[in-house]
C-alpha cells in the first residue's frame, strides 16, 4: 500500500485481499469505519469539485456491505478493494486501524469494489446500482430535520411532521438523502429516539428507488451502540419483511445484550423465516 | 384482570444499557407513553389472553394513520389497587364495539401516582409486541368477520388497500385449496 502523503483524491484498483478477523466484534466496527470513510470521502469529492473515477468510486451502501464477507474460517473477506486518500481520519484501536489499513499519517483507506461488478456478479440489472453522492448540504438538512424532531411526541402509527418531511425528502433526493441519513444515523451523530423513529419510517414506506439501501441501513442500524435505534431498525425491517435480512438479524441477536430487545429480534427473525 | 396500556416497548427496557440509570429507576423517555388528558389515563381491562389483546390492537389501530406494531403493558389489577387508583368505565372511541366496553380512565392521577404507576411498569409490568405484519393481519380478519366497522376506520386509504391486498390473497389461497 502506498503510505505516501497526498493531497487530493487518488483512487485506484487494487486486488482482491482476505483479511484475518478472529471477533466479530472487530469485523463489525471495520464495517462501521469503512462505511464512515466512504461517507466522508463523497463529501471530500464533492469538495474538491473533482468527479470520481467511475470506474471504481460509484458504490452503492448496500454494495460496501455486501463487499464484506465472512471468508474461510474466522476470516474477513474485503472483495477487490480501491484506495483513496480521504481528508478525516476516524480515531480506531491500532488493531482495528492495521486492519482496515488506514492511519493516521497517511489518511489512506480501502473502499470496496464498484456496485455494479457485484450487482453483475449477483445477476442484477445494471440500473440497479445508484451512486452515492452525499453533499454535506443535505447531511444539514437531515441533520436540522432530526434536531427539530426531537422535540416532538412520536406516537406509534400517527404520521407526524418528521415523518412527512423525511419520506419527502427521501422521494425528492433517493439515496443521497438516505447516504445523508445513513452518515447521520451509523456515525450516531443524532438523537437516538429520533433515529429509532426514522428507521421505522425508512422501513415502512414506499419507495423502490431506495428500496436496497434502505434495508441496508437497517441491517447496519442493528448494531450501533443505542438499544432504541437498535429497536427502531429491528421494527424497519420487520415492516420490509424482506427474508434477506435474516442473516443480519441472527449476528445481531447473537450480539444482543438488551434481554427484551433480543426477544424482539427473534420475533422479528421468525417473521422473516416464516414466509 | 389486568389492564393495557399502549406503550413503545423500547421506552422500558429494564437494563437499556444506559450507564447513568440505577437498576429500578424509571427512564424519564418512558413518562411519554403515560401521556394524560385532563388528568386521566387511558387503558382497556381485559382477561389478559392472546386472543383479547388481539382485539385491543386492532381497536386502537382503527384509531391511526397507518397500520403499525402494537407494544403494550399489562399491568395486574392488585398492582392498581396498591397505588390506589381511581377508575372508571368510559366507552373507547375505536371502531371496535366490543373493546370499546373495555375501555377504562385511571382518573384523579397525581405527578407522583403517575410516577409510582411507570415504577410498577416497568417493576412488575409485562411488556409486549405485536408486529406489524401480524397487525395487519388481525385487521384483516376482523373485517372479514365484522368485528370493526369499516366506516369508523381511520386508517389512510393505502393501508386500508394493504389489508385487502391481504385478504383478497388469503381468498385465492382458500380458493385454489
Amino acid at each position: 500500500m502506498n503510505t505516501s502523503e497526498t493531497t487530493m483524491p487518488v483512487v485506484q484498483s487494487t486486488t482482491r485481499r482476505s483479511y484475518p478477523c478472529t471477533e466479530s466484534e472487530t469485523a463489525i466496527r471495520c464495517m462501521q469505519s469503512l462505511l464512515t470513510l466512504f461517507m466522508t470521502s463523497q463529501t471530500d469529492l464533492r469538495s474538491h469539485e473533482k468527479e470520481p473515477d467511475e470506474s471504481t468510486v460509484p458504490l452503492s451502501l448496500g454494495s460496501i456491505f455486501e463487499g464484506i464477507q465472512k471468508g474461510p474460517g474466522e476470516s474477513l473477506q474485503l472483495f477487490d478493494l480501491a484506495q483513496k486518500v480521504v481528508e478525516e481520519h476516524f480515531t480506531q484501536p491500532d488493531r482495528l486501524r492495521g486492519f482496515t489499513e488506514f492511519t493516521a499519517d497517511t489518511r489512506q483507506v480501502r473502499l470496496l469494489r464498484p456496485a455494479h461488478e457485484l450487482d453483475e456478479q449477483r445477476g442484477l440489472p445494471a440500473s440497479s446500482t445508484r451512486r452515492l453522492n452525499v453533499g454535506e448540504e443535505m447531511i444539514s438538512q437531515i441533520e436540522t430535520l432530526f434536531g427539530t424532531a426531537r422535540e416532538l411526541y412520536f406516537e406509534d402509527g400517527m404520521e407526524n411532521d418528521f415523518a412527512r418531511e423525511l419520506i419527502r425528502l427521501i422521494r425528492q433526493h433517493g439515496n443521497r438523502a438516505i447516504g445523508a441519513l445513513t452518515h447521520l444515523i451509523v456515525t450516531e451523530k443524532v438523537n437516538a429516539g429520533v433515529a429509532s423513529e426514522a428507521l421505522r419510517w425508512l422501513g415502512c414506506m414506499d419507495d423502490p428507488n431506495t428500496y436496497r439501501d434502505r434495508l441496508w441501513l437497517l441491517e447496519r442500524s442493528l448494531y450501533c451502540s443505542s438499544a432504541r435505534v437498535r429497536d427502531g431498525a429491528a421494527l424497519g425491517i420487520a415492516f420490509m419483511d424482506d427474508p434477506r435480512a435474516t442473516e443480519h438479524l441472527r449476528e445481531a441477536i447473537k450480539r444482543e445484550r438488551v434481554a427484551e430487545l433480543k426477544r424482539d429480534l427473534e420475533q422479528v427473525l421468525e417473521q422473516l423465516e416464516s414466509r | 384482570m389486568p389492564y393495557v396500556r399502549q406503550v413503545n416497548k423500547a421506552k422500558w427496557y429494564r437494563d437499556p444499557e444506559l450507564p447513568w440509570l440505577q437498576p429500578g429507576q424509571v427512564p424519564a423517555d418512558a413518562l411519554s407513553d403515560l401521556k394524560t388528558s385532563d388528568n386521566e389515563l387511558s387503558v382497556f381491562y381485559t382477561d389478559g389472553n392472546k386472543s383479547s389483546i388481539e382485539q385491543i390492537a386492532v381497536a386502537m389501530t382503527t384509531t391511526k394513520d397507518d397500520i403499525h406494531n402494537f407494544d403494550y403493558a399489562i399491568l395486574h389489577e392488585e398492582d392498581i389497587d396498591q397505588l390506589n387508583v381511581r377508575v372508571v368505565s368510559k366507552p373507547g372511541k375505536t371502531a371496535h364495539d366490543a373493546v370499546n366496553s373495555w375501555h377504562r380512565d385511571f382518573i384523579e392521577l397525581t405527578g407522583q401516582k403517575l410516577l409510582d404507576l411507570a415504577g410498577v411498569i416497568l417493576a412488575r409490568g409485562e411488556i409486549q409486541r405485536v408486529l406489524p405484519k401480524q397487525v395487519c393481519q388481525l385487521m384483516a380478519r376482523a373485517m372479514v368477520s365484522g368485528q370493526i366497522d369499516r366506516s369508523k376506520v381511520k386508517l389512510k386509504p393505502d393501508e386500508l388497500a394493504k389489508i385487502d391486498r391481504y385478504n383478497s390473497q388469503m381468498d385465492r389461497l382458500e380458493s385454489s385449496s
